[in-house]
């Protein structure tokens, strides 16, 4: 089945899924994923297991695990335009970050509140007429930022009560040789990566259970695959995430160029056996694999989740990704592509055998 | 978003950069073709369209078409574009959508759009107190896709312009968002102006000269020659103004407030406006029942600042639509401004 990557991208990025707030977003993952698995588990604290089996007894359980969280915000107030001016006036909304999110990012974004309708606002920023001598080089910080929607502080309180999650909205921009830029490709991009792989694999065709999480609250401290890894009792796992791609303030070894497959983790908390079998695969396919050295931890699920229950063997692989956590991270779809052809290729060739 | 806000949308969505103004100025002159008695371009690219009146004097009304953006300084060997400001705030401009091209009436050798981002480190490179501090303009660049720089060269050459990308939209409450609004709502409003002089017949009791002009941004430029060449009696300046009318902002900064009407200045930092022009203009909107408020702060500075120091002296008015975040990508404007700004600016021409 061919799956167009840019359409499927797009899909994922515009739902909603700031870290906490996943579960409310099963519906729209369903629509997209179902179509290539068998079923689906949705976990008490937001996972999607969709699972695509293989129907022969005694399979063994390969878990591939893409966060489907995103950095963003929530509510946390609403202040009147004026002092003690009421709630008729027009409310500004008070706000928190949720996961790593830049402030350099926040004066003058667009942002999506998820509230009972979405709601388009702005976050203030001051205009450099206004601004005190002294005060340029300073970022305000979240005390000092609303969100403005034109709403009233009455209205603000029914539609984005305290606790709304809020996302930079959503906005998918193409730029030269196909790269694309948006919010929350990290890490949507895996997301798709895995759904595409599931779409290449055909009934029969392979000999493992197929476990892929969609997992909740990586950016938070990583709950999600932890207790899915727990649930699901695998023999072995993929971690897919986004690691640095070359730019202009990523260095050099720390980073994998973008366009070129993905990137492997070469660490203490990934399994080295595994991902040699995953390099002799790519090697074999012709398919673009790069390495990357990550001396002790990886930074991803694959930490939390090769020490679930009595260990499991894992291997994480990376696409690469410009300006991480801002509202434009830049990727190329072609190592979207890439890295579903080689999970797919690593399963139908009995690579978790 | 209803009719009335249409040519101002088209406006804002144009492509404006200080010294590339070409698609701005090709809007408007589309929509004034056979409305003015004469329209003509100046040495600098200024616009200017006259109507004539029954008497004496001269009422040049200006509006600037440029907006705040960059110029591509750079081609880095990675494909990045490095930029310098041409008014804008680099503190604003970290993750936003752009957009980077030049105009062969500019010397280049085709119309050129190309779309990126402002790209900057990520949070979790950065170090010791740099996620707290603002972006300089050194610390941006612009990300087109481009795979280095001989690719890059392809699309955009070092001295091409660039702005923000954004929709023109609305927002709850009667406010509208989008780029731009300084000064294409000044420029909308001596469009919407000359189409009704002429729609209602309306012959002016002196010469109006209605300059849109260019550069702005960078040191009034188009204003200064436009103001010499017209030699204007009287002038009014359309523009917008920064405001800070929202939460936590003491009221002595406040500026003024969105859909109070225009804000009429006294002073700024280039310009003591003249008192018997700010006035008439209170009594004129007391009388004819349309909203106006002073500008209470004293910040920022329009081409009045050139104009009213024109020659041998232009008594200079000004008014300004009050804007939220102006400068940046999300500028916010209330609808009812509008109406009020071409009201008054409608009863000031003919009386």
């Amino acid at each position: 089945m061919n799956i167009d990557t840019k359409q499927l991208l797009t899909e994922l990025c515009k739902i909603p899924t700031v870290s906490g707030f996943e579960a409310r977003c099963a519906e729209a993952l369903d629509a997209l994923a179902l179509p290539y698995f068998d079923e689906v588990r949705h976990t008490p604290v937001g996972n999607h297991i969709y699972i695509k089996r293989c129907g022969k007894p005694g399979a063994k359980k390969v878990l591939l695990d893409a966060h489907f969280d995103e950095i963003g915000f929530i509510v946390s107030g609403v202040e009147p335009a004026k002092k003690d001016g009421g709630d008729d006036l027009t409310g500004y909304l008070r706000f928190v970050p949720i996961g790593g999110v830049d402030r350099r990012l926040l004066s003058s974004a667009e942002v999506t509140i998820w509230g009972k309708k979405p709601i388009p606002g702005v976050i203030t920023s001051t205009p450099p007429h206004l601004q005190k001598s002294g005060e340029g080089d300073r970022l305000p910080d979240y005390d000092k930022l609303f969100i403005e929607t034109g709403y009233t502080v009455k209205e603000l309180r029914e539609l984005a009560p305290v606790g709304t999650p809020i996302t930079f909205a959503p906005r998918v921009v193409e730029l030269k040789n196909g790269r694309i830029a948006s919010k929350a490709l990290d890490d949507k991009a895996c997301v798709a990566a895995i759904i595409e792989a599931a779409a290449m694999l055909e009934p029969g065709k392979f000999d493992c259970d197929i476990y892929a999480v969609f997992s909740a609250m990586e950016e938070t401290g990583g709950a999600g695959a932890v207790t899915a890894t727990f649930g699901v009792q695998p023999d072995l796992a993929i971690a897919l995430d986004v690691c640095f791609a070359r730019g202009p303030d990523t260095p050099r070894q720390k980073a994998a160029a973008m366009g070129e497959g993905p990137a492997i983790s070469i660490s203490l908390a990934t399994d080295r056996a595994l991902t040699q079998r995953i390099i002799k695969f790519a090697a074999s396919k012709n398919l673009k694999l790069q390495k990357l050295i990550e001396a002790r931890r990886t930074g991803t699920n694959g930490d939390a989740i090769h020490l679930t229950r009595e260990g499991v063997p894992v291997a994480v692989i990376s696409i690469p990704i410009r300006y991480m956590h801002s509202c434009t991270e830049v990727i190329n779809p072609s190592d979207v592509r890439t890295t579903a052809q080689l999970v797919a290729t690593f399963i139908r060739e009995g690579g978790a055998m | 978003m209803d009719a009335k806000f249409e040519l101002l949308s088209k406006l804002s969505h144009a492509f404006g950069p200080t010294g590339c103004e070409y698609e701005v100025k090709d809007i408007i002159k589309e929509e004034i073709e056979g409305l003015a008695d004469e329209i003509y371009t100046d040495r600098l690219g200024n616009l200017i369209a006259v109507v004539r009146g029954k008497g004496e004097g001269r009422l040049m009304l200006a509006a600037h078409t440029d907006e705040v953006g960059f110029m591509i300084t750079n081609i880095d060997d990675d494909g990045t574009l490095r930029i310098d400001a041409v008014g804008i705030d680099p503190r604003v401009m970290c993750g936003r959508q752009v957009v980077v091209g030049n105009d062969p009436r500019n010397g280049a050798k085709e119309k050129t759009r190309v779309y990126g981002i402002v790209g900057s480190k990520p949070i979790h490179l950065q170090g010791g107190d740099e996620g707290s501090r603002a972006n300089r303009i050194e610390d941006l660049y612009i990300d087109i896709g481009a795979t280095d720089r001989g690719d890059a060269e392809k699309y955009v050459q070092p001295g091409d312009y660039g702005t923000f990308v954004t929709e023109f939209k609305e927002l709850a409450g009667g406010l509208i968002m989008g780029k731009a609004i300084d000064d294409r709502f000044g420029c909308a409003v001596m469009v919407e102006t000359i189409k009704w002089l002429r729609s209602e017949k309306v012959t002016p009791p002196c010469d109006v000269y209605f300059a849109f002009t260019v550069r702005e941004e960078n040191g009034l430029s188009g204003a200064r020659v436009a103001a010499f060449e017209i030699n204007p009696t009287k002038a009014i300046v359309l523009e917008a103004t920064a405001v800070a009318d929202i939460a936590e902002v003491p009221d002595s900064m406040r500026v003024a407030e969105l859909g109070k009407g225009g804000a009429i200045s006294l002073m700024d930092r280039a310009t003591i406006y003249s008192t018997e022009l700010v006035n008439h203009a209170f009594e004129v909107a007391k009388k004819y029942g349309i909203k106006c408020q002073p500008k209470r702060y004293v910040s920022g500075g329009t081409d009045a600042g050139v104009i009213h120091r024109t020659r041998e002296g232009v008594p200079t008015l000004g008014i300004s639509a009050p804007c939220r975040y102006i400068h940046s990508a999300t500028s916010v404007f209330h609808r009812d401004d509008y109406d009020s700004v071409c009201q008054l600016v409608r009863h000031l021409i003919t009386e």
